[in-house]
């Protein structure tokens, strides 16, 4: 399969441009949006942090052991990922695939682990409707672990889609979501985790 | 892009290849197929919501005609789809999607198989729309707005569950749709320009789409999130907003939510429809845009302030007195730079040789009412007056002022206008200025009398005026509007029959550019093929409105020309 | 069509809507004007030839944006005057201002239910929390001349309790306490109707001002809520006229 250049002019035709190519362009409009939903769910939680003194006393009861370990587990998959970008640029594509499989897999051990920390919370009677810190806890870490299983998806996506083409964009834009739901979990972390 | 340029280079070396009738029609990439499908369902949802307008507007006459929460449900989901499922879906993705690359100069998005899949999502959001209307329980009866606590415990309150759940489904996925079409128009227009386009030789409608694409981008994620905390508060039981004794909820932060997208996304339409009447009053009367530079500026001056002035729906409903006086005063304030724009869309037609063609009579039409729908937002921004008229008919006639001028008005100007492009055909002119002068009459004859009632305090989603003395005397206002508006969506009605035949039937126009135009996509041919250019690609060499600038035999010059592809250097 | 206006401060509030609207109707008037003035005068028939400049009598139409501006800064001003009036300064400092000018005032607590308004009142003592406090359904009796002190909530969901002849109208919220004045100036039985739609019945949850003279406000007080004859001869009183 012969590679497709990812040229930002191309041949036959030129355009006028912002200094982008248009597929990392396109690729941070879509994550500017992401920025401000969960940048805004994030921050009301901060702020509901900051009034209410039963935070802490509920914070407690989760738990630092797995969510630490789910932390390696994100911070592994950025490295996968970064690793799979590297061997994009040197058109090693089989390399390209190894890593990504290895960043999916952190993805969907992310939330296996996800979902056991949740059935022990569940079963301790820590639900979503006990209070406000619970609501926020699952709402956010709830949302945070669908955008984690969402970039597993799209790394399986990507992966696909190399077999036919072989754009090293397409891969750089997966690391940058991956990076960008590990970027969020570094705020919810400490949020609900480190007290 | 050099995936679309080895397209290109395989279809000039190959030939053109047939593609089935599912690629071509129906999960089509091509921009122009895809625009036409959400104009397509677009009008659809304007039926459903229009007959649901006539069918309460039938109860206000003669009440009793509708249940009490039939008539809620109706008056909630004609709000809902005219806004989401008609406004957005035409302006943004049908006439966004079908002129932006034609107006550049581009092939197509930047993004094809992201437009299709946005197409789709949409659609699946109408059908679990309407899906929603009809569940057992009943549909949604608690406004557009969605306020809790009324929506947040549907069960208790309207007895629809299931109902409520699935509106705010539909809602999510046009959310979706939208932002996924978002991402496309933003893209497109910033990297997939014709040699020669500059920013500041942009026609005013990509500027406007660009604009309108960037302001739901980032109004709308706070309510996704509020969104989603509603839908928890339904299903799980959550305390987000709902209210009970020693819990936490606060139903004022839904509207928060609500208004800070709700407000920029007015804008969100309205930027579109400007766009429109700029291209269609250039066009006819000759002339370019007064003060191009100034109505972009005041545009985006516009677009950033709408982010300030939301909390003007909430004035009387529980927020600081000081915090309103602020928002009261960014809302006035922000009719300046409008005023501005519409300044100079009215000296647009000054000096020009002024052609009434259906086209331009709509377009004229808008900007005339959308005047009134300016001036009649002061009295709602002023917050002392809007203690009287918060919630009552003032309103209603201001954004059917508003809002109908946008949707109905300017895109009915778009479609006589870009219809010999789109279709290689034209729809009757005789025709169409009869359609103008009686969707004119009719719409005031609804729209106007509804100031009168918000004078007389006359509260709004009211089943019946007859409950309260001080309305009764003005039931014969009610029986007004109500005919009126039937006789509004009977002209609509045959208008889409004539348009559909029309399609099909209509005289043909071979002429590229039959009304003279200036910018790019009257270079093309009517209709389009797919990747639009063929062996040519567009050069741009001037500002998009040269009209009446030499006086010669012609009296406009086309913004580009077109160039065969063998005579570009490979970059 | 203006409801008539009962109270005393209902004037900052008319003032207002009379000159934005005025204002407004004033405004496109003359928009319209130019406008067709403009469509007339540059219609393809009288000039063929598009002019390769704008006049320049119209080129002066962009000083409406000026006019705007000034009309807009005035609107607000009087606009936030009027709202200061009746909702920045603190309640408790308007009671203040009306007991030092001599002037008197009652206080109510108002509850929006799906689908009635309940008024609880303090009773012949003035307090609330003492035996004689009462409820009332859909009735607000309230005496001429005095300032009412409204504080109010809701029992489920959201409601706006409006009342048109006194100029008021603020929203009822659950787990909130809003509130509202006004001071009526004029005995008569005038409407309230809801302002915030609450469900199936919104449309008819209908509740009256009753406003009454000082002498029968203290025999209706006296024993109320169980004297009904006050109430009763008003009515008559009314449908007479």
């Amino acid at each position: 399969m012969e590679e497709t250049k990812v040229l930002d002019r191309v041949e036959y035709e030129e355009y006028e441009s912002i200094p982008v190519s248009f597929r990392k362009f396109g690729f941070w409009i879509f994550l500017s949006g992401e920025i401000v939903i969960l940048g805004g769910i994030v921050a009301s939680g901060i702020l509901f942090r900051l009034s209410y003194p039963e935070w802490f006393a509920n914070s407690e009861h989760t738990n630092f052991i797995i969510s630490s370990i789910n932390t390696l587990v994100l911070l592994t998959g950025s490295l996968t990922a970064v690793l799979a970008h590297k061997y994009a640029t040197f058109h090693d594509w089989n390399k390209v695939q190894l890593f990504l499989g290895l960043t999916a897999l952190c993805g969907f051990t992310f939330v296996g682990i996800k979902f056991i920390e949740y059935s022990i919370e569940i079963h301790h009677g820590f639900i979503p409707t006990r209070n406000v810190f619970w609501m926020f806890y699952f709402g956010i870490t709830g949302l945070h672990g669908l955008h984690v299983l969402a970039g597993t998806l799209i790394i399986i996506g990507v992966m696909i889609y190399l077999r036919k083409k072989k754009v090293i964009e397409a891969v750089e834009n997966a690391g940058l979501y991956w990076h960008f739901v590990d970027i969020v979990w570094l705020y919810i972390f400490p949020l609900f985790y480190l007290t | 892009m050099s995936q679309v340029a080895s397209v290109v280079g395989h279809h000039l070396e190959s030939g053109e290849h047939e593609m089935s009738f599912i690629r071509k029609y129906i999960f089509s990439t091509d921009h122009k197929t895809i625009g036409k499908q959400y104009l397509l369902t677009g009008v659809v949802m304007a039926i459903f919501g229009g007959a649901l307008a006539i069918f309460f507007r039938i109860n206000l006459a003669n009440p009793g005609f509708l249940t009490d929460s039939q008539y809620n449900a109706f008056v909630t989901y004609h709000g809902a789809i005219m806004f989401f499922w008609v406004a957005m879906p035409i302006l943004l993705g049908g006439f966004g999607n079908m002129l932006i690359p034609l107006m550049i100069g581009a092939r197509d998005m930047a993004f094809p198989t992201l437009n299709m899949i946005s197409f789709w999502t949409f659609f699946l959001s109408s059908v679990v729309l309407v899906i929603s209307f009809f569940v057992p329980g009943g549909a949604f009866s608690g406004g557009w707005t969605v306020y809790p606590p009324l929506s947040a415990d549907p069960e208790r309150f309207l007895g629809a569950n299931l109902g409520t759940v699935l509106f705010l489904l539909a809602l999510a996925l046009e959310f979706a749709s939208m932002l996924m079409g978002g991402v496309n128009f933003i893209t497109t227009s910033l990297t997939l320009r014709a040699k020669g386009l500059s920013l500041m030789r942009l026609p005013i409608f990509v500027w406007m789409q660009v604009l309108a694409s960037l302001l739901f981008m980032f109004s709308v994620t706070p309510l996704i999130a509020g969104a989603i905390m509603l839908l928890l508060d339904i299903i799980l039981g959550t305390h987000f907003f709902r209210v009970e004794a020693g819990k936490v909820g606060d139903p004022i932060l839904w509207q928060h939510l609500f208004w800070f997208f709700g407000h920029p996304e007015v804008y969100v339409i309205l930027f579109p429809a400007l766009g429109i009447l700029f291209e269609v009053i250039t066009t006819f009367a000759r002339r370019p845009v007064f003060s191009y530079k100034l109505v972009v500026y005041a545009s985006i001056v516009a677009g950033i302030l709408s982010f300030l002035v939301w909390a003007h729906h909430q004035f009387v409903a529980g927020i600081n007195p000081l915090s309103a006086t602020g928002f009261s005063i960014t809302t006035v304030l922000i009719s300046v730079p409008f005023s501005m724009t519409l300044v100079a869309m009215g000296l647009t037609y000054a000096g020009g040789s002024i052609r009434f063609t259906p086209a331009m009579l709509f377009a004229t039409f808008a900007f005339a009412m959308f005047i009134i729908g300016g001036l009649t937002g002061l009295p709602l921004g002023a917050v002392a007056s809007d203690i009287y008229f918060h919630d009552t008919y003032f309103v209603v006639g201001h954004f059917h002022y508003t809002v109908f001028t946008i949707a109905v008005l300017s895109t009915i100007a778009g479609v006589y206008h870009w219809f010999p492009k789109m279709f290689g055909r034209r729809i009757n002119d005789t025709f169409g200025k009869i359609h103008a002068w009686l969707t004119l009459i009719f719409y005031n004859g609804f729209a106007f009398p509804a100031f009168f009632l918000g004078m007389a305090g006359h509260p709004r989603r009211y089943a019946t005026a007859l409950e309260f003395g001080f309305l009764q005397k003005y039931q014969w206002i009610h029986e007004l509007m109500t005919i009126s508006s039937i006789l509004l969506l009977a002209t609509q009605i045959i208008f889409l029959i004539v348009f559909f035949y029309s399609i099909f039937a209509g005289k043909e126009e071979t002429e590229p550019n039959p009304w003279k135009s200036t910018t790019l996509e009257w270079l093309a041919p009517s209709p389009p093929p797919h990747l639009n250019w063929g062996a040519f690609t567009p050069v741009v060499e001037r500002g998009p409105y040269e009209y009446a600038s030499n006086g010669k035999d012609v009296d406009f010059i086309p913004q580009g020309r077109l160039v065969k592809i063998e005579h570009m250097q490979k970059a | 069509m203006l409801p008539i206006d009962i109270s005393e401060h209902g004037y900052l509030v008319d003032r207002v809507i009379k000159f934005s609207v005025g204002g407004g109707v004033i405004i496109g008037i003359v928009s319209f004007a130019i406008l067709f003035y403009i469509l007339w005068r540059f219609r393809r028939s009288k000039n063929p030839t598009p002019l390769s400049d704008v006049p320049p009598l119209l080129k002066k139409v962009v000083y409406i944006d000026f006019v705007m501006i000034i009309f807009d800064l005035i609107l607000l001003f009087v606009s936030t005057y009027a709202w200061f009036i009746f909702f920045i300064r603190p309640v408790e400092k308007i009671k203040k201002e009306v007991v030092d000018k001599g002037e008197k005032f009652v206080e109510v607590k108002v509850i929006g239910r799906q689908f009635f308004w309940t008024f609880e009142y303090p009773g012949k003592d003035g307090k609330f929390g003492t035996p004689d406090d009462f409820t009332l359904g859909n009735v607000l009796v309230v005496p001429e001349n005095h300032y009412v002190f409204v504080k109010l909530t809701a029992a489920d969901v959201i409601h706006s309790l409006f009342i048109p002849n006194v100029r008021v109208k603020y929203d009822a919220i659950p787990g909130k306490e809003t509130h509202l004045w006004f001071k009526p100036t004029k005995s008569g039985k005038y409407e309230i109707a809801c302002a915030e739609i609450c469900g199936e019945m919104h449309y008819r949850m209908k509740a009256y001002l009753v406003v009454l003279s000082e002498e029968d406000y203290k025999k209706w007080i006296e024993n109320a809520p169980y004297e009904v004859s006050v109430l009763k001869d008003f009515e008559e009183k009314i449908a007479k006229k």
